[in-house]
């Protein structure tokens, strides 16, 4: 009978010493995280985002009442997105460009004074604080900025008095390295363009510059009346112009990879179309309608988009993301060196989802940052983390 | 081909724990059936009638059905939510539950190795834990007709497949016996669906206008994990003809989350709007009704005890 009542109890045993599962460390897990704001005139408008010193920094816009462009706050975060601190600039600083830069242990983004239009350079240290330097030049405007190989930063900004638009490699320190202007045309039709893409939300145009292999920069904003990519040396003439058609047609985002070759999204009026390896005309002159080979209707008329390199699975591989019809946003895995399609990945459900800014982490993850409207109706930020487990499993 | 994931994903071994699970029971299956055979074996042995008799009396197999109703409570560890407040506090979010407002069933085994006046028991059972909780948001203006609020009324069910183990002691009776009892158990996540209504009040005009945005009902089976506890009840047992009939009441008391952490924040429909599960353990009552069969010497002498 006791043989019989051991091997009772031995049944049950077995299940009350089952493996329990091992959970992962908070910072190996993803994540989602909303902030909120109790204003009900609140709203912010992520641009930017940088993970630095153990943890995440938003670069974001905000409403002002005293300017039509954008103020400017900083809202950092911990490792697991558990919001931390917000800092609000100045009411001075206006019209933060549309990323945050890492180099080395610091990050930088450009503005701008709200009254001069004059250009900053602002410098968050490792510590989280913030320092803003003028630039010495007559540009204003910032449209756009980059790193360059040098890990110095690339500035594209506008000269509403010269009807320039203008490339500048900017010292950390902020000292201006080089610069070169390139007329818009006669006339001051951009202008308007210009102002819009500041102050309204549905206005926003495609700027973006960098360096691609082999030395070259490249912007892409408004040439000869159009917004077009251009290609130069800093010297008085560009070497090679992708022209756009207007504000109708043209780059939403470019990235060149080692090879010289370009990852992109183009649209024409209300069509998209995306590419993982193109050769661009750095040399000679063409047109962004030539680059259409077919329409992805999935994406936005007014959709953001970027892209980013990914390696952290141990692939070469391009991000593309964008925002959606559905107001979901789409990432787009292409394989950098056949230009496959791998994998894509949507975020977003019952509200809706826009996209600011994506990055690369160390730990081979991806964080993006955006926009939701909680009850459909007030704009917040959102974080999303996307582990490398994840990212392994959708391949 | 390309793969489109379009909601997160469990990664921690899940796959991994459903094939351990199955072998467990598998194995469980199998312990079982050799337990009765090996009685069934001794069946054989001969005896006489009276000290058959008085075997029967003081040891037996009952094996049987059960099923009852049952009230949940949840005793909150910590909280969370799926939105970090920039300017306000943390406990705004916090969120409020109903104790045993929602009942909930359940349905299993009753297996049971009586000797002398202790029973040694196991009732494996499918137990649905129901958990009500609601929480709101608010945002203020400048005037009155800035105000909104959303509200979020959850309903999470919770099955598990427990797997208790108890000892029983009859007190005092022979065809009416009462009991006590008490053991512990061990609960396999087997199913979760959440639901969650959302309800806005809007003061447009001054006035707050309420409507219901959405109801969305989605398993959410990921965001569970398995449990344990201690358990401890009192009841009462009927004989009739060859059938004992049970009746017990009993309390069952977790002291550790049931909330998977790896998955608290993961993308979903439910985080997307800031709806993310506390930490939180479970307690229980429960009443419930079995109806058990001897396992011995079964023939046509045969008097239930």
């Amino acid at each position: 009978m006791r043989k019989n009542l051991i091997v009772f109890i031995s049944i049950i045993s077995v299940f009350f010493f089952s493996c329990e599962n091992e959970e992962l460390e908070p910072q190996q897990q993803s994540f989602l995280k909303i902030y909120d704001d109790s204003d009900y005139n609140a709203s912010y408008s992520p641009v930017g985002l940088q993970f630095n010193a153990n943890n995440y920094y938003i670069l974001s816009e905000r409403r002002l009442s005293s300017s039509n462009f954008s103020g400017i706050n900083l809202v950092i975060t911990d490792s697991i997105g558990d919001f931390v601190s917000e800092q609000q600039l100045e009411e001075t600083f206006v019209a933060p460009t549309k990323s945050l830069l890492k180099i080395g242990s610091s990050l930088y983004f450009f503005c701008m004074d709200r009254n001069s239009l004059r250009p900053y350079l602002v410098i968050i240290s490792e510590d989280g604080a913030v320092n803003t330097l003028a630039l010495n030049t007559t540009a204003s405007y910032p449209l756009a900025a980059n790193v360059t190989a040098n890990n110095t930063l690339l500035l594209l900004s506008y000269d509403p008095d010269g009807l320039n638009s203008i490339l500048t490699e900017v010292s950390r320190e902020g000292g201006i390295l080089q610069q070169a202007n390139y007329s818009i045309g006669p006339g001051s039709d951009v202008q308007d363009a210009i102002v819009n893409h500041f102050t309204k939300r549905s206005a926003r145009l495609p700027f973006f510059c960098g360096q691609s292999a082999g030395n070259r920069f490249y912007f892409n904003g408004f040439y000869n009346y159009t917004l077009s990519m251009v290609f130069t040396n800093f010297g008085d003439d560009p070497t090679g112009v992708l022209q756009g058609q207007g504000t109708d047609a043209g780059l939403k985002a470019a990235y060149s990879s080692a090879s010289g070759d370009f990852a992109f999204v183009g649209f024409q009026f209300s069509d998209h179309f995306m590419n993982a390896k193109t050769a661009f005309p750095i040399n000679s002159i063409s047109s962004s309608v030539n680059l259409f080979d077919r329409n992805i209707p999935e994406i936005a008329e007014k959709a953001i988009c970027r892209i980013i390199p990914f390696n952290g699975i141990n692939r070469e591989l391009i991000v593309i993301a964008a925002e959606t019809e559905g107001r979901q946003v789409v990432l787009y895995f292409y394989d950098v060196n056949s230009s496959q399609l791998e994998a894509t990945y949507y975020l977003g459900t019952l509200n809706p989802f826009t996209l600011a800014s994506l990055i690369e982490l160390e730990d081979g993850g991806i964080a993006i940052v955006g926009t939701t409207f909680l009850a459909g109706r007030f704009e917040r930020i959102y974080l999303q983390k996307i582990t490398k487990e994840q990212l392994v499993e959708i391949f | 081909m390309p793969k489109t994931l379009t909601t997160q994903k469990n990664l921690s071994k899940t796959d991994f724990m459903y094939g351990s699970r199955v072998l467990l029971l598998t194995l469980t299956f199998y312990l079982f059936v050799s337990a009765f055979d090996g009685l069934a074996q001794r069946r054989k042995k001969p005896s006489t009638p009276a000290s058959q008799a008085q075997e029967f009396l003081n040891t037996q197999w009952w094996l049987g059905i059960r099923g009852g109703a049952n009230f949940s409570q949840t005793t909150l560890i910590k909280s969370y939510s799926g939105l970090n407040p920039i300017n306000y506090s943390n406990e705004n979010l916090e969120k409020e539950y109903e104790n045993f407002a929602n009942p909930a069933f359940h349905i299993g085994l009753d297996v049971t190795f009586y000797h002398k006046g202790f029973s040694v028991m196991s009732f494996p059972t499918f137990f649905r834990n129901n958990i009500n909780y609601s929480s709101e948001l608010s945002w203020l203006g400048n005037s009155e007709r800035d105000q909104y609020k959303t509200s979020y009324n959850v309903k999470q069910s919770i099955t598990f497949l427990e797997l208790p183990l108890a000892v029983k002691y009859d007190i005092i009776g022979n065809k009416i016996r009462p009991f006590v009892m008490a053991g512990a158990f061990y609960s396999i996540a087997f199913d979760a669906n959440k639901e969650v209504q959302i309800f806005e009040t809007d003061y447009a005009s001054g006035q707050p206008v309420e409507f219901e945005r959405a109801n969305i009902k989605l398993n959410n089976k990921e965001e569970i994990k398995n449990n344990w506890g201690v358990l401890g009840g009192v009841g009462v047992s009927f004989d009739f003809w060859n059938i004992r009939s049970i009746i017990d009441i009993q309390y069952r008391h977790s002291f550790q989350s049931i909330v998977n952490s790896e998955t608290r924040f993961s993308e979903s429909t439910f985080s997307s709007f800031g709806e993310v599960q506390d930490d939180y353990s479970l307690q229980n009552y429960s009443a419930s009704l079995s109806f058990v069969f001897p396992l011995r010497y079964i023939d046509s002498q045969f008097k239930a005890l």
